[in-house]
């Protein structure tokens, strides 16, 4: 934390020209933008902050599905200082928060052709993706078996509102998509990886995607997922 | 300051990530605890053995009383000024309720790297979890070395996230809506209510405490 947080001096000294906007942090940008990302509304902020700290100078791409009146697109923006920023949202209006670092793309995201023509014509690896889309959670698994794919080593896939849609229980469906991924992933020990693909006869079913998860954090309401 | 990986190498404990085998936990330990590293005061690990991995948490924790567990009673040898041994079975729920009395202090810690059968680390949590203070981490290694019993396992997990998304949740409406499962809330016991956050590896969890 301290190495990060030092990253951040390095980049205020460098950087000469915003100075003001870049010496707040995310849930002060997030009041600026009144986003419902901060903390009086989601709480999410500290925790993006915790996460994506030591990725604001380097991430390169960072894509967010919902773009919604275009806040958090723009709070993104402000806050990685070198990335393109990728938009996707089915209303066709949100196509005028497109210019300079933004980039706007209109479709459904459960439409994977949709989805592939996305990743095809933006700048990959991905470092971050955030999904505040539908919410809803038969669009959670299509999403993230297409873009999953596309985020670089090490990089996050978040997924917000998780309990939106129904109970935590009809989430937890979800969730055993994510952990048979994780526990089959790489094994630490090669004595219980075998023993877990014996058991695992589905393995072929299993999608790539979810094979390269490396770990899961959960949090109320909003999860984390580490690519390996 | 000497990490905690480097530690690990010299005592050759199975946690390091250069030994054959490894399981290559060190490198998350050094994420969740070199935060904690001067600040902790009390660390508990179940499982002691050769005495390397409680050597490794004393000289990382250098303010920390280390508490180990074993049933081994020649690990009694191990005992010294911060170092504090008990004998006994981690599934023995008295012998964890005389152990979590004389730790007078809350846990900042505990490891579970004892017996890795499921039903045994899931009681010494239920009786160790509430022990451990706000925001201080309970940590299960080896969590898919027993998979006889996977029902138990998916039980265990998705307890914590139905504890996780009921406990504070940041949008009331969505509170509302998982309440409405008829009988939920009071199938959740309490402990599962006290999980702030969770994080699953291939192979280890750690927990959260609000």
């Amino acid at each position: 934390m301290r190495l990060a947080r030092l990253s951040i001096i390095v980049g205020i000294i460098k950087n000469t020209i915003n100075k003001e906007l870049i010496m707040k942090n995310l849930d002060e940008l997030s009041h600026n933008y009144g986003t419902d990302k901060n903390i009086t509304g989601h709480w999410y902020t500290k925790l993006y902050e915790e996460y994506f700290t030591p990725l604001r100078e380097s991430a390169k791409n960072v894509l967010e599905i919902g773009v919604y009146n275009g806040e958090s697109i723009r709070l993104w923006k402000d806050y990685f200082l070198n990335a393109e920023i990728y938009g996707i949202d089915i209303d066709p209006e949100d196509k005028q928060y497109e210019g300079g670092r933004q980039h706007i793309f209109i479709g459904d995201q459960s439409d994977v052709d949709f989805l592939n023509t996305v990743v095809d014509s933006i700048h990959y690896p991905l470092d971050i993706i955030i999904d505040d889309g539908s919410h809803r959670m038969s669009d959670y698994i299509v999403t993230f078996n297409v873009l999953f794919l596309r985020l670089r080593s090490q990089g996050w896939y978040v997924i917000e509102d998780v309990n939106y849609d129904g109970p935590a229980e009809t989430f937890y469906e979800f969730m055993q998509y994510l952990i048979q991924g994780v526990m089959l992933d790489r094994g630490m020990n090669l004595g219980q990886r075998d023993k877990a693909l014996e058991q695992q006869t589905n393995l072929d079913k299993l999608a790539q995607a979810q094979l390269t998860i490396q770990d899961i954090h959960i949090y109320d309401n909003i999860i984390f997922i580490r690519r390996s | 300051m000497i990490g905690l990986n480097e530690l690990s190498n010299s005592y050759a404990t199975d946690k390091n990530q250069t030994y054959t085998y490894a399981h290559g936990y060190t490198k998350t330990y050094e994420e969740y605890f070199t935060p904690l590293q001067y600040t902790a005061k009390n660390v508990l690990e179940i499982g002691v053995q050769s005495g390397e991995s409680l050597r490794l948490w004393q000289d990382f924790f250098v303010n920390a009383q280390i508490y180990g567990i074993d049933i081994d009673p020649s690990c009694q040898r191990f005992n010294s000024e911060r170092q504090h041994i008990f004998i006994g079975y981690q599934s023995d729920v008295n012998f964890l309720n005389i152990v979590e009395e004389s730790i007078k202090e809350p846990i900042d810690i505990i490891i579970d790297d004892g017996s890795h059968l499921m039903k045994d680390y899931l009681t010494s949590f239920e009786i160790l979890f509430p022990k451990i203070k706000s925001e201080g981490l309970y940590v299960i290694e080896d969590i898919n070395y027993d998979n006889r019993d996977p029902v138990l396992f998916n039980n265990f997990i998705s307890g914590l996230t139905n504890g996780v998304l009921l406990n504070k949740t940041a949008c009331s409406g969505n509170r509302e809506k998982t309440l409405e499962v008829p009988g939920l809330e009071q199938q959740l016991t309490n402990i599962q209510l006290a999980v702030n956050s969770f994080y699953l590896y291939d192979n280890i969890i750690f927990i959260r405490r609000q």
